[in-house]
């Protein structure tokens, strides 16, 4: 991604989101996208047709993604949100590592995971997925996960037996 | 668990409420809560597997006036799997019954508003009753509540969702009146039905609390019914059963504004009608389709429910 913010931020997601996971516009036929201009939300069509005059609006659907810049080189980069990433992953086609029963353990309770060799997985965003259940988003280099699972997520006391 | 000091004023009021039953009362205030936990079907669409799953690791019973929640033998749910993923919510039985008054239509366009929504739990309820179609206004006054409302509903997968930090006991502006299909008001109150869960309540507990409480509360169902469309329904909720703070809020709405109580039909659920006369004051007769769901009649919360109608 170029080193500025592209000028349609919603277009670029729904780009961005097809070229990376292979997550086809047309699923999101019946929501629509909003942005402040950092983060991209989703929501039900069926808001589009309510008259919102005399709201004053927090927030609108669910946060789907947040543009921000790499401290590494200074690019503009996309990062998908671990409660997307939960309910769409599935349509994912691609850039999907598969983690197995000990690792989601650790993954859930906030650690990387080292030691990875996915196959057919590019370096970047990948979505991790634990049997059928999407985990959320995780970010792939070398053989390592970093956990992009949110800290106030994690379930940092969890213990096996819950598994 | 320690023991629950009932304040005498407490006992004396209960005695006049329930008569004999009042014994049963306060020995189930002691009696430690029941977990229970909602399916959340935003997020789990095969409910049998889903279920099936879950019976095989623990203990469930279902909820007989809910079908997509269970009570459960684990002591912490908040530690399971599925909690992480966003497929079950840990909600007591109680409190989910003021969405299921609502009788939000699941394919329908509504536009709903949760006047005090935080932490999220029937506003993420009513989101998977309606199937995440027409649109939610989970409205909190306050800005640390709703960090945790938006925490819950992304969890959860809320996508029909706007939220608002309106204060409901100001006021609200005239372009909001006669705007929204379906209204819960799921008043802050004084949390005497929590007793189980929260030993802590009944030493904060007084009649002074309870009356404080009430002028709030006539403040919000004012506004909330302004809010309301011709036709549409409020339900008014809170998980206390002081009747200052349930018939008597009723009562003043009834005398005030073009509103008719509803009868609230819940198979399954165990319930008593709402007093008619308190402290020696005469109510409303209608106040009889109020439901008071007392913690020994369905091993819950305590609960107070009426459903409105504006005229």
């Amino acid at each position: 991604m170029s080193k500025h913010k592209p000028n349609n931020l919603i277009a670029e997601f729904l780009n961005y989101l097809d070229e990376r996971f292979g997550i086809k516009k047309e699923i999101f036929f019946d929501y629509g996208f909003d942005t402040d201009g950092e983060r991209i939300s989703i929501f039900s069509e069926g808001i589009n047709n309510k008259n919102l005059d005399g709201l004053i609006i927090k927030s609108i659907g669910l946060r789907a993604g947040k543009y921000f810049k790499d401290i590494r080189n200074g690019r503009v980069k996309l990062k998908i949100s671990t409660n997307f990433a939960q309910i769409f992953g599935r349509y994912a086609t691609k850039n999907v590592l598969q983690i197995n029963d000990d690792e989601v353990k650790e993954y859930i309770r906030g650690s990387d995971l080292e030691n990875i060799r996915p196959l057919n997985v590019e370096e970047g965003e990948v979505i991790i997925k634990w049997n059928e259940n999407v985990i959320g988003g995780g970010n792939y280099s070398q053989g390592k996960i970093k956990n992009q699972i949110p800290k106030k997520k994690r379930l940092t006391k969890i213990s096996d037996e819950n598994f | 668990m320690g023991d629950i000091v009932i304040p005498s004023e407490f006992n004396e009021r209960y005695s006049k409420l329930l008569g004999e039953d009042n014994k049963i009362f306060l020995d189930f205030c002691k009696k430690p809560l029941k977990k229970c936990i909602r399916i959340n079907t935003l997020k789990v669409k095969n409910t049998d597997k889903f279920i099936e799953n879950l019976d095989e690791r623990y203990k469930l019973e279902k909820v007989p006036f809910c079908p997509y929640a269970y009570f459960i033998d684990h002591l912490n749910p908040g530690k399971m799997p599925e909690y992480f993923f966003g497929e079950i919510y840990i909600q007591d039985a109680a409190s989910l019954i003021p969405p299921i008054a609502l009788n939000l239509n699941p394919d329908g366009d509504e536009f709903v508003f949760d006047a005090c929504a935080a932490p999220g739990s029937k506003t993420t309820q009513m989101a998977q009753i309606m199937n995440n179609k027409g649109c939610i206004v989970a409205n909190d006054a306050s800005n640390d509540r709703i960090k945790a409302l938006f925490f819950n509903l992304e969890s959860y997968g809320v996508m029909n969702i706007i939220v608002t930090g309106i204060n409901m006991e100001r006021p609200v502006p005239e372009k909001l009146y006669n705007k929204f299909t379906q209204i819960l008001v799921d008043a802050p109150c004084s949390c005497e039905g929590t007793v189980r869960k929260d030993r802590k309540v009944l030493s904060r507990w007084s009649v002074r609390l309870l009356n404080f409480l009430s002028v709030q509360q006539k403040k919000i169902i004012k506004n909330a019914i302004n809010m309301l469309k011709k036709d549409g329904i409020l339900v008014y909720s809170t998980c206390t059963l002081a009747p200052e703070e349930n018939e008597e809020v009723i009562d003043y709405a009834l005398g005030n504004f073009d509103v008719e109580v509803e009868e609230i039909e819940i198979k399954n659920l165990k319930i008593r009608e709402g007093i008619t006369e308190w402290n020696g004051n005469d109510l409303s007769k209608d106040l009889k389709k109020c439901i008071r769901i007392y913690p020994q009649d369905n091993d819950t919360e305590g609960f107070f429910v009426t459903k409105l109608r504006k005229i």
